[in-house]
């Protein structure tokens, strides 16, 4: 088995810092006073300096350190945490994700650029010298707190995990940070390094006792191994208070293994405690996505396969063989069900990254915007989830940008002067709907249409529905913003989120209100590799429904089919329901069967239905992507391959819903 | 006795400390006296020192010699130094590591 490049688990570990330094500047953002959150930012800031400069990311490990600097500052209540400081750190840290990705490339322009900044934020020269040291400068320590009135005399003990060197740990490195916070005597604990012939050359065997006088608190002594504290043991005894003005911490009789101070307590509360952390770390395995797709392709195939085996099965006369076909059918829908559960993801993680760009775009456009979201534990699979990052992205930046007014306007219209925009995700049947709604100004229809004219894209004085004029948004090239900006108006964007969303076989609704605002819906099914199916007949070929979309099936007899011959609409518990003959529509040239039924499908509210000539049953589908030949035929959504190893095609539900509709307006309008 | 030289690897950290024990076990099986040199310049960890500890535990305890060629220095004194191995030293230690160099 392959074991994973360190780098990459680096790179993996600091995507994570990177979340939750972010998430705790933002959160930060509506409370500057807040300790908890400063301590998370610091804490973050910290541990990716110290893994960047364990894992040979020094240009990183150096940058991060003035950020650190700065909000240690701001953690010893020297400086105050201000909405600049807070924008140069988010700045900042898109450079520190920059050194992560290519640590060899030329940033000290950017990096000197972005310091200059987060100096200035910091309280320029009167502030700390957040931004004296050479960038190139290794990563050193946190600049100490001004000097106490005397230093405490401090017995530290401590022993490492066995594998912490092989994990990239640097003993030395703790010990060099120990040594900055005064004076120290440092003895090292050799006695358990066993012979040559029994040791293990990459297992640490060493411990070590320092004494350590300092003016520095005890927290200062824990943040030395605050990436390490977890799996170690640590022991830190205060053994003399020299003649000082300040009380001593209360840190007389430490328990002999370390005990969380306050502020580690409160990391505890924010992501666990340190047990808990452990136990977690332990239960969990960090998986590389493509194992998951690897994985996933061979329980598709495992899928066709048992289909294979479930028709010979049947048409067999051997009572065992249907057994073990019926267990074997059992197991793989078990396996499969497991699968696609280790593939969802919730929404949330797409979620999280909004509030960022909310920040930015506010602080470009000059509005003041709040995000609300909702439904952020909604699971998708995760392939949906990345391929919706973009599209998500597109639609709040117009959101932002055309959709919410600046605050005067919107004082002029009696709003509150800060711009809302929801976002929310629900699952409905076998869709999840990522909702965007905003409470700007709404779409202005007739610039729309005015537009949509002038680009030639409809005919002058077309009759179209409101959701026809509305979906125009989402043509090639379509924009009404009056100037373009940094952020949209360009006209691209839209067209993108449209096709991504046809890609994912989901649909897009948009409900305008001028004046109140807009809300774009995208309904997308929940998975994109196995669903349950409803296998058809239609003449000669077979079909997949998919099982989510349908709601019910019923007969068409001669005399209802003859009956309904021009309409196509059948009763349903008093509602008329279009419905598509799917023989007419695929061509078959066969005669129909005598006894047609009618497969009832929706999506949300509307419904159609469509006549084929046989059920066959339910099917496992796996999801094969149809040929780039064949990617503009609406009617499928893709394909799948039969026990028999025959094609068939999967019908896309919401094209045919959208043309039961067409037909309905166009005999309604007939008469 | 005539000791047999063993001239180790110049990068001597825990990447490489897995043929190195080899080096080490393979010289001490074979020979009475090993001396051990480290080169010049040479990249050094912790892995090194608990090593050549190692080795010399062994050496001991299976009646051969080990030495150093030369007193340590540079990067492998640094990593003495750094790790708190220089503190309270025993004689022996000082004696193989420092060919009883007195610290200043």
């Amino acid at each position: 088995m392959n074991t994973m490049d360190p780098i990459q688990v680096f790179r993996t570990e600091a995507a994570e810092l990177f979340e939750q330094i972010e998430s705790g500047l933002l959160d930060l953002l509506h409370d500057l006073s807040n300790q908890d959150q400063i301590d998370a930012v610091f804490r973050g800031l910290h541990t990716l300096k110290g893994s960047g400069a364990m894992f040979g990311f020094e240009a990183l490990a150096a940058f991060t350190h003035h950020c650190e600097s700065a909000f240690d500052r701001v953690r010893k209540g020297e400086v105050q945490a201000t909405s600049e400081l807070i924008a140069a750190v988010l700045e900042a840290q898109d450079h520190m994700k920059a050194l992560v990705e290519k640590p060899n490339g030329d940033h000290d322009d950017m990096s000197q650029k972005l310091l200059a900044k987060l100096h200035a934020a910091v309280g320029g020269k009167n502030g700390h010298a957040a931004t004296s040291q050479p960038v190139a400068a290794a990563a050193a320590p946190a600049p100490l707190a001004p000097a106490r009135a005397a230093s405490t005399n401090w017995i530290i003990k401590f022993r490492l995990p066995d594998n912490a060197m092989a994990n990239g740990t640097n003993p030395l490195g703790l010990l060099d940070e120990l040594r900055e916070l005064g004076e120290c005597t440092i003895t090292v604990d050799a006695s358990t390094i066993p012979g040559l012939a029994e040791i293990d050359p990459t297992t640490l065997y060493l411990g070590w006792t320092i004494t350590l006088e300092t003016e520095q608190p005890h927290s200062a002594i824990e943040d030395v191994f605050i990436f390490v504290m977890d799996d170690m043991q640590l022991e830190i005894t205060e053994i003399k208070a020299a003649a000082s003005t300040e009380p001593a911490p209360k840190q007389a009789e430490p328990p002999p293994v370390a005990e969380p101070s306050a502020e580690k307590k409160q990391a505890a509360t924010n992501t666990g405690p340190a047990d808990a952390k452990s136990n977690k770390s332990a239960e969990n395995v960090r998986v590389p996505a493509e194992r998951l797709d690897e994985l996933m392709d061979r329980v598709g195939e495992l899928v066709i396969a048992q289909s294979r085996l479930s028709q010979l099965a049947n048409i067999s006369a051997n009572i065992q063989l249907r057994s073990v076909s019926e267990d074997v059918e059992r197991l793989s829908g078990e396996l499969r069900d497991t699968m696609m559960v280790l593939r969802m993801v919730p929404v949330g993680s797409l979620f999280g990254r909004f509030r960022r760009l909310v920040h930015d775009l506010a602080r470009e456009t000059g509005k003041t915007i709040e995000l609300e979201t909702e439904g952020e534990t909604t699971e998708v699979d995760k392939t949906v989830i990345e391929r919706l990052a973009d599209p998500l992205v597109h639609l709040v930046r117009n959101s932002c940008d055309h959709g919410l007014e600046p605050p005067d306007e919107r004082r002029a219209a009696g709003k509150s002067p800060q711009g809302r925009i929801q976002l929310s995700a629900r699952q409905q049947a076998g869709e999840v709907i990522i909702t965007i709604k905003d409470d700007g100004r709404g779409i202005n229809r007739d610039r729309v249409r005015a537009k949509a004219e002038a680009s030639g894209l409809i005919q002058p004085n077309a009759v179209l529905s409101d959701q026809e004029l509305l979906q125009l948004i989402f043509q090639p090239g379509f924009s009404t913003a009056q100037e373009v900006t940094n952020l949209s108006g360009r006209g691209v964007g839209m067209d993108v989120v449209k096709r991504t969303i046809d890609t994912l076989r989901g649909t897009i609704n948009v409900v305008s209100h001028p004046g109140e605002g807009s809300e774009v819906s995208l309904s997308i099914p929940l998975t994109l590799a196995i669903i349950d199916g409803l296998l058809v007949r239609v003449g000669n070929g077979r079909y997949v429904i998919p099982l989510s979309a349908v709601e019910e099936c019923l007969e068409l007899s001669v005399e209802d089919d003859m009956r309904s011959r021009g309409r196509s609409f059948i009763s349903l518990r008093d509602s008329l329901v279009p419905y598509l003959r799917l023989r007419e529509l695929f061509r078959t040239g066969s005669k129909p069967d005598p006894f047609q039924k009618v497969v009832v499908i929706s999506t949300g509210s509307e419904r159609v239905g469509l006549v084929v000539d046989q059920i066959i049953g339910d099917h496992q589908t796996v999801i094969k992507a149809m040929s780039k030949l064949h990617h503009d035929v609406a009617t499928f959504s893709g394909a799948t391959i039969l026990g028999d190893g025959d094609v068939a095609l999967i019908l896309d539900v919401g094209h045919l819903v959208l043309e039961g509709q067409k037909q309905e307006a166009h005999l309604r309008a007939a008469g | 006795m005539p000791s047999h030289p063993l001239t180790l690897p110049s990068t001597l950290s825990i990447r490489h400390a897995a043929p190195i024990r080899e080096q080490l076990l393979a010289a001490l099986e074979k020979h009475d006296a090993v001396e051990v040199e480290f080169p010049d310049g040479c990249e050094a960890d912790l892995s090194l020192i608990q090593l050549i500890e190692a080795a010399r535990r062994h050496a001991d305890t299976h009646g051969k010699r080990l030495s150093l060629k030369t007193a340590a220095n540079g990067r492998v004194f640094d990593v003495l130094e750094r790790g708190g191995f220089l503190s309270e030293m025993d004689p022996a230690f000082s004696q193989f590591w420092l060919h009883r160099k007195e610290i200043q």
